[in-house]
C-alpha cells in the first residue's frame, strides 16, 4: 500500500433544504459538514456510524451523484465538481459503487447480459462479441457463469444479486469502488462468501475500497482505516487495529462497547448511550455529541472541538484531549 | 436436557412437531417440518437460522397469524401451559393474544399504525382484556411508557409514531407487548431494524423487563451476538427444521452440527483480519428445492452417502441434540421428540 493518495476530501458539506411552505423559512439539514480525508491507493478506507450519520450521503458525493453544498473532492488530483458533464460521465469509470440492496439496485427488466454489458457500450468499449466475452469473464469472476447471462434479476438469491452488482462495477476496470453496505442486507452465510469476494478482486484488480458500514465487525475484518461519522461530522479517524484496541473519542468507544458479545462469557464493560441520535436539522450546539457524552464539560456545550492528531495519523475531534 | 441456573422448570409453551404448509402456485410448500421444543418459566429461547429457515413462520403459527387460508398448521401442536392452543379458532385466540402471548416486531414503523396516536393503540389490548376505565387506562399506559424508559410518557401517549424515532417506537411496541404482563414473549428480529447503540438499550431493557416479571421469552433473530447476550438456550434452525438444539455456552464452545458450526465460523470477529473468512458454500435452498435426504446435505462439508439419501433423526447427544448423521454413533438413543 502506498502513501499516494487516490481520493481527497476537502471540507465537503451537503445541506439538504426542506420546504416548509410559502412563507417560512426553509429548514437545513446539514447531512454532511465539513469533513475532510484522504484515501490512500490500495486500501480500504472505512465509514461508519449510525443511520442518519451522514456516511450514504458522503459515498454519493464522492462520486457526485449528489452536488456538494461546499467542498472539493480531489480525485487523482483533479475537483471533479468542476469537471463538466461528460468528462464526469467519463471520470466514472474509474469509479464504481456498490449499492447496499441488490433487490432494487438492478433493474428487473434487463437480462444479466444487458446489465453486465451496458457500463461498456456507454464508455464505447470493445466490439459486441467482445463485450460478451468480456461479462462472461466477469461473471466467472464472481463465481456466477455463463449460463446466468440471459436469466433476470429476480432468477436469482440475495448473494447472488449482490455478486451481480460487483461484477457490473469491476467490468469497467475502475480504480475505486464506494461501497455502500454492501453486505448488510444478506444472511451471515453468504456475508462471509461476498466479504469473501470483495476481499479476492481487491486483490486481483489492485482496487481501491470506501467500505461504507454500520457493522462493526465487518469493518474491523476488512478496513485499514476507519473514520467515524456522527451527525455529518468525523469524529475520530484512525487506523483499524488502533481505533478498535484504543478508540478516543467517547462516541467512538460507545459504539465499539455496543456491538453485542462474541461469546455468552464474554463480560464487556458497556457504555450504554442515552437518547437517540438527534436531528441533524436542529443539531446541539457546540459538540454534537455533548447530550449524550459521559465526559461532557462546560466548553462541550459552547464550542465546537477542533481537530486534534495523535500519533500514525489517528485525529479526534474532542474537547478532552485538548492543550 | 440442562436446564440453566435460575430458570424454574414451569412449562410455558410446548410444540410438538409442528408442520406448517403453505398453498402456493406451484403447489404445496412446507417451510416448518417438524418442529418441537419447550420453553419454561423465566427462560429466554433463541431461535436462529437465515431467511428461509422457518423461524418466523414456527412464532407466527404460535400466535396464531398464519395467513389463512393459505398459510395452515398442518400436523403436530402448540400448547400453552398445557392447554392445546394450535386448534382454537380466531375469538378464542383472540383472548389469548396481547394477553397470555405478546409479540414484538422486527420493523416499529410498519407495526403501529400511523393515523391512531401512541395512547389510542396502546389502549386496545387494555379495552379487549380488562374492565378498566378510560382514565385509568391512560394511567397504565403512561406508567408503561415510563417503565420502558420514554421521557416525556405524558406528552408522547398523544402523538403519533412518525413522530418518535426507530429506537422510541420499537419501545412503544414493547409496552404495547408488556401492558398486560403475557406469560409469555415472541420478539421477532425485536433489534434487527437498530443501530447498534440503540440496540444495546433495547437488549438491556428486553432482559430487565423479562427479570422483573419472570416472563418467558422467545427471541428469534439471525444474529449470534444477539443470542449471546440475552438467551438460555438455542434452536439452530435450517430449511424447515431443527438442526441442533442446545443451552447458549454449549453451542458457542462446542457446537456439534456442522451448520452451526459454520455459521460460527464465518462470524468476522472469529477470523483473521484481512484473512478471508471462512464460509459455507453455496447458498439457502428455497422450499422447492431441499435435498432429499439431509437438508444441508448439499452444503456439507463432511457429507457421506448416508446423509444424500436418509435424513438424520435429532440425535440426543450429552448436551445437545443435533440432527447429524456424523455422531450416530455416539449417540445412546434416536429420539424423534425432544423431551
Amino acid at each position: 500500500m502506498s502513501n499516494e493518495a487516490i481520493l481527497e476530501v476537502k471540507g465537503l458539506k451537503k445541506f439538504y433544504d426542506i420546504h416548509q411552505g410559502w412563507f417560512k423559512e426553509n429548514i437545513k439539514v446539514k447531512a454532511v459538514d465539513d469533513i475532510s480525508f484522504r484515501v490512500h491507493k490500495g486500501e480500504t478506507f472505512g465509514i461508519v456510524g449510525e443511520s442518519g450519520c451522514g456516511k450514504s450521503t458522503t459515498g454519493r458525493t464522492i462520486l457526485r451523484l449528489d452536488q456538494p453544498t461546499e467542498g472539493q473532492i480531489l480525485f487523482e488530483g483533479n475537483d471533479i465538481n468542476l469537471l463538466p458533464y461528460e468528462k464526469m460521465r467519463k471520470l466514472r469509470r474509474k469509479m464504481q459503487m456498490v449499492f447496499q440492496d441488490p433487490y432494487a439496485s438492478l433493474n428487473p427488466k434487463k437480462t444479466i447480459k444487458q446489465i453486465l454489458t451496458e457500463p461498456l457500450r456507454v464508455h464505447n468499449l470493445y466490439s459486441k462479441k467482445e463485450r460478451l466475452e468480456k461479462a462472461v469473464e466477469i461473471l466467472e469472476i464472481v463465481g456466477l457463469s455463463s449460463y446466468h447471462l440471459e436469466r433476470y434479476p429476480h432468477e436469482f438469491s440475495g448473494g447472488q444479486r449482490q455478486r451481480i452488482g460487483i461484477a457490473k462495477a469491476v467490468i469497467l476496470n475502475p480504480e475505486l469502488i464506494v461501497a455502500d453496505e454492501p453486505v448488510s442486507a444478506l444472511d451471515v452465510s453468504v456475508q462471509s462468501q461476498v466479504i469473501n469476494l470483495l476481499l479476492q478482486l481487491q486483490k486481483k484488480f489492485h482496487l481501491t475500497y470506501i467500505f461504507i458500514s454500520h457493522d462493526l465487525g465487518v469493518v474491523r475484518h476488512i478496513t485499514d482505516r476507519v473514520a467515524v461519522m456522527y451527525l455529518g461530522k468525523i469524529v475520530e479517524l484512525a487506523e483499524t487495529e488502533q481505533l478498535f484496541t484504543d478508540p478516543k473519542h467517547p462516541y467512538t468507544k460507545a459504539l465499539i462497547s455496543a456491538v453485542p458479545i462474541n461469546h455468552p462469557d464474554e463480560k464487556k464493560e458497556r457504555i450504554v448511550l442515552s437518547g437517540d441520535v438527534p436531528s441533524p436539522a436542529n443539531p446541539p450546539s457546540g459538540c454534537t455529541f455533548h447530550p449524550r457524552c459521559a465526559s461532557c464539560m462546560e466548553i462541550c456545550k459552547r464550542e465546537k472541538p477542533p481537530v486534534i492528531s495523535f500519533d500514525d495519523g489517528h485525529t479526534v475531534a474532542c474537547h478532552l484531549y485538548t492543550k | 436436557m440442562q436446564k440453566e441456573g435460575g430458570a424454574v422448570n414451569n412449562k410455558i409453551l410446548e410444540v410438538k412437531n409442528l408442520q406448517v404448509q403453505f398453498k402456493t402456485s406451484i403447489g404445496i410448500v412446507q417451510p416448518v417440518s417438524g418442529v418441537d421444543f419447550q420453553v419454561n418459566e423465566g427462560e429466554t429461547l433463541g431461535i436462529v437460522g437465515e431467511s428461509g429457515c422457518g423461524k418466523s413462520v414456527t412464532s407466527l403459527a404460535v400466535m396464531g397469524l398464519l395467513p389463512s387460508p393459505t398459510g395452515y398448521i398442518a400436523e403436530g401442536e402448540i400448547l400453552l401451559e398445557g392447554k392445546k392452543i394450535s386448534h382454537l379458532n380466531d375469538r378464542e385466540m383472540r383472548k389469548l393474544r396481547g394477553n397470555d402471548i405478546a409479540m414484538i416486531f422486527q420493523e416499529p414503523m410498519t407495526s403501529l399504525n400511523p393515523v391512531f396516536t401512541i395512547g389510542e393503540q396502546l389502549s386496545e389490548p387494555l379495552r379487549q382484556h380488562t374492565k378498566l376505565g378510560k382514565k385509568e387506562i391512560r394511567q397504565r399506559i403512561i406508567e408503561m411508557l415510563k417503565l420502558v424508559g420514554i421521557p416525556r410518557s405524558e406528552e408522547i401517549i398523544d402523538e403519533y409514531p412518525h413522530q418518535l424515532s426507530g429506537g422510541m417506537r420499537q419501545r412503544v411496541m414493547i409496552s404495547l407487548a408488556m401492558l398486560c404482563k403475557p406469560k409469555l414473549l415472541i420478539a421477532d428480529e425485536p433489534t434487527t431494524a437498530l443501530d447498534v447503540t440503540i440496540q444495546a438499550q433495547i437488549l438491556d431493557l428486553m432482559k430487565k423487563i423479562k427479570r422483573e416479571n419472570q416472563m418467558a421469552m422467545l427471541l428469534i433473530t439471525h444474529d449470534l451476538g444477539v443470542i449471546a447476550e440475552t438467551c438460555d438456550r438455542v434452536i439452530v434452525m435450517y430449511a424447515g427444521q431443527i438442526v441442533e438444539n442446545t443451552d447458549v455456552r454449549t453451542l458457542f464452545n462446542d457446537p456439534k452440527h456442522p451448520y452451526s458450526q459454520g455459521l460460527l465460523a464465518s462470524l468476522p470477529k472469529m477470523n483473521e483480519r484481512k484473512q478471508s473468512l471462512y464460509s459455507i458454500k453455496g447458498n439457502v435452498p428455497r422450499p422447492d428445492e431441499i435435498p432429499k435426504g439431509c437438508a444441508f446435505s448439499t452444503r456439507c462439508p463432511h457429507v457421506f452417502d448416508k446423509c444424500r439419501t436418509e435424513r438424520p433423526p435429532l440425535l440426543k447427544l450429552n448436551n445437545q441434540s443435533c440432527r447429524c448423521w456424523l455422531y450416530e454413533a455416539e449417540t445412546q438413543e434416536v429420539m424423534s421428540h425432544v423431551k
